[in-house]
């Protein structure tokens, strides 16, 4: 085959116009990717709290500042914070649901690609796939401890929708909970390199009277090699945990 | 005059076309060389979804699936038994090259996985735990994406992942051990090689009870090949327990549909493993051990 | 809910055993010498990885109910399929062929189902030769 001067010449402009069309998309959507963590007391309680062994005290991430309850979701909340020790889903080591995998003081690594974007987190190796290419939710209903995840840009926001959850995760330490029927929707907006501002929305017409909303930053680890390690949590107590099972 | 100009500039254009030519690839030379198909970086686009190879080798990867019991329950046919191919292929005799003292550990795994009593009788994949490299990559359906700086592998079974730095960032230190171990990426060409390390001793490489120590190194390689498929190839290094390095290599299809999507696989959160360790133990107050094997035996 | 769908579904759940299980150690948790035949009445299916599980009310012969569990293979393959558990309500009748478990207690590891008109489904893999299922129309 003899290769000629003008087909190089396509060739390499080709190629020079393909790298500069790429380069264009990449440029108009944000890029989150990298490893992140929240750095908060969110985990052990989404609500004001005081301080007590082991927890630290902390101000609420909740918008309104109470959690709006059921009157009788109210109750089962104020029985599952007395019981928290063992009822705590992870205190069996269970995958902690949406948004609570978000606020677990571990990192997770975001990976950015056409069609999805990957958040792997280091707590009990939870990953979730948010898809990208417009599909619509599996039909349902199904019992996802992570839920369902489809996503899309709005400007400068990565908006994404949560569906399709059991009933055994709860948002915190501290017994709040949820329905099948929760729906969830975040919102992750880059401010600057090194931040986003995280806001997730929660619905539940079985437990909450209206929707209500969770903000708080999420924090770039920066050190020079960061990565995430494991944290396999029932692996560390096997024996006593694997005692029902 | 005119003479030697134009030979100088012949000699000049003839180093500039040798210089063109030889910074083409190979590939354009050869009509009938197949191109796998590449990311805007260049590499092979390995990214996608893949079968975990032959179907039976997490049970056993010298013997494949299964002992007599298990064959007769699922009512497996002889083609659905052992294994298609050799999936060691260095030692030639398709066995791992265990030491003395860890084969006869091995051996004793294998009674008492038949009547267990504890949590380390059974095997780690029934256990839920995570199941190393290169275990998770034949165990079952896994998916590749890859971006400028990492390379990561999602696996179906139990949510699991691996994540490859492909930037020359050097290991985490010694004294960290995990279950999927510590991965570093390189192109070696269009081969992708993958050294980990930092691997803990909890599983093991099948359910026959293959374990290793944490010394346990890994060298992978994945290389696309024509048919839509991923030639896979690992070498296994751990001399606490092994006699030599090893290597087992096999192919994966691609798999799925433009719409093809991984359920999410809880596994810790429905396990159950009492009914075993009942049995175990009733069995073992009753005296009653025996091998595990695929030889059929008088019942 | 139809016979036709619930046959589907049940009928793909112990397909997957076959398919899925090459790890599983089943001489160490059930019994090949002693294969049980269940009639009985679907109470709860438990819709979870690793394993599925079917519990049915089974009378036995001294007039006692008791709740039996019949272990399944995993729920993905049915996910991928369209099927979901909510296509599969209590109250079914069914007979459940499998292996007794070793441990004592009413739990079997299922292999078959058929229904009360004598419709048998074998959940062996393709290729042995057994009748090839298919939903009543």
């Amino acid at each position: 085959m003899r290769i000629s001067a003008p087909f190089v010449s396509v060739s390499v402009a080709t190629s020079f116009l393909l790298a500069l069309a790429v380069s264009e998309a990449e440029a108009q959507t944000p890029n989150l990717q990298g490893i992140w963590q929240a750095v908060n007391t969110a985990a052990w309680d989404i609500e004001d709290h005081s301080g007590s062994l082991g927890i630290p005290a902390g101000q609420g991430v909740v918008d309104g500042g109470a959690i709006p309850y059921q009157p009788w979701a109210l109750l089962q909340k104020q029985e599952n914070f007395t019981n928290r020790a063992t009822a705590d889903p992870l205190a069996s080591c269970a995958m902690p649901g949406v948004p609570r995998i978000t606020y677990m003081p571990y990192p997770f690594q975001i990976l950015q690609f056409d069609d999805r974007i990957l958040i792997l987190y280091e707590y009990v190796h939870a990953t979730r796939t948010i898809y990208m290419n417009g599909s619509d939710h599996p039909d349902g209903h199904i019992d996802f401890w992570m839920g369902d995840s489809r996503g899309r840009w709005e400007g400068e926001t990565l908006v994404v929708d949560v569906i399709h959850f059991n009933d055994q995760t709860w948002f915190d330490r501290a017994g709040n909970f949820h329905s099948e029927a929760l729906h969830v929707v975040e919102r992750y907006t880059p401010r600057g390199p090194n931040h986003i501002d995280y806001e997730v929305t929660i619905e539940d017409p079985n437990v909450f009277t209206r929707p209500w909303t969770m903000r708080m930053p999420l924090y770039r680890r920066q050190e020079p090699n960061v990565q995430l390690l494991e944290y396999e949590c029932y692996a560390y107590a096997e024996e006593d945990l694997a005692k029902d099972k | 005059m005119q003479k030697k100009i134009w030979q100088k500039i012949n000699r000049v254009g003839a180093i500039g076309m040798i210089a063109l030519l030889g910074a083409m690839p190979v590939e354009l030379y050869a009509q009938q060389a197949w191109e796998p198909p590449r990311t805007v970086d260049g590499h092979p686009d390995l990214q996608g979804y893949w079968d975990g190879g032959p179907a039976n080798a997490s049970h056993s990867i010298e013997d494949g699936c299964c002992d007599v019991v298990h064959a007769r329950m699922q009512s497996r046919t002889p083609d659905r038994l052992g294994l298609l191919e050799p999936l060691i292929i260095d030692p030639p005799d398709g066995r791992i090259p265990y030491q003395e003292w860890a084969e006869v550990k091995r051996t004793q795994l294998l009674y008492d996985m038949e009547t267990p009593t504890e949590l380390g009788h059974i095997d780690p994949e029934d256990r839920c735990l995570l199941l190393g490299a290169p275990r998770s990559n034949y165990r079952g359906d896994l998916e590749i994406r890859q971006t400028k700086d990492f390379i990561v592998i999602l696996y179906e079974w139990a949510h699991a992942y691996r994540v490859i730095p492909m930037d020359g960032r050097a290991h985490v230190g010694e004294t960290i051990s995990m279950y999927n171990g510590d991965s570093r990426g390189r192109w070696e060409g269009d081969t992708l090689v993958v050294e980990a390390r930092n691997f803990n001793d909890q599983v093991w490489l099948d359910s026959h009870g293959s374990f290793y120590s944490d010394k346990l190194r890994v060298v992978e390689r994945w290389e696309l090949v024509e048919g839509d498929a991923i030639r896979y190839e690992a070498t296994i290094e751990d001399p606490n327990v092994f006699t030599r390095p090893w290597t087992l290599a096999f192919t994966m299809g691609r798999i799925g549909g433009d719409d093809y999507e991984f359920f999410e696989e809880a596994c810790w959160e429905g396990v159950t493993n009492k009914h075993r360790l009942a049995a175990g133990r009733l069995a073992v107050e009753a005296g009653e051990r025996q091998l595990h094997t695929h030889e059929e035996e008088s019942q | 809910m139809r016979i036709a769908s619930v046959l589907v579904v049940l009928v793909g759940l112990l397909l997957v055993v076959s398919q899925a299980s090459a790890h599983h150690s089943f001489a160490a948790e059930f019994d090949i010498d002693k294969p049980i035949t269940l009639t009985g009445t679907l109470t709860e299916l438990e819709w979870v990885n690793p394993h599925g599980w079917i519990h049915m009310d089974v009378e036995g012969e001294d007039g006692r109910i008791v709740n039996w569990a019949v272990e399944m293979g995993n729920p993905t393959a049915l996910l991928r399929r369209g099927l979901r558990k909510s296509d599969f309500p209590p109250g079914i009748d069914f007979v459940v062929e499998g292996y007794l478990a070793k441990d004592g207690t009413p739990t079997a590891n299922g292999i078959t189902v058929t229904f009360p008109d004598g419709r048998n489904f074998f959940a062996g893999s393709s290729g042995t030769g057994a009748p090839v299922p298919t939903p009543r129309q």
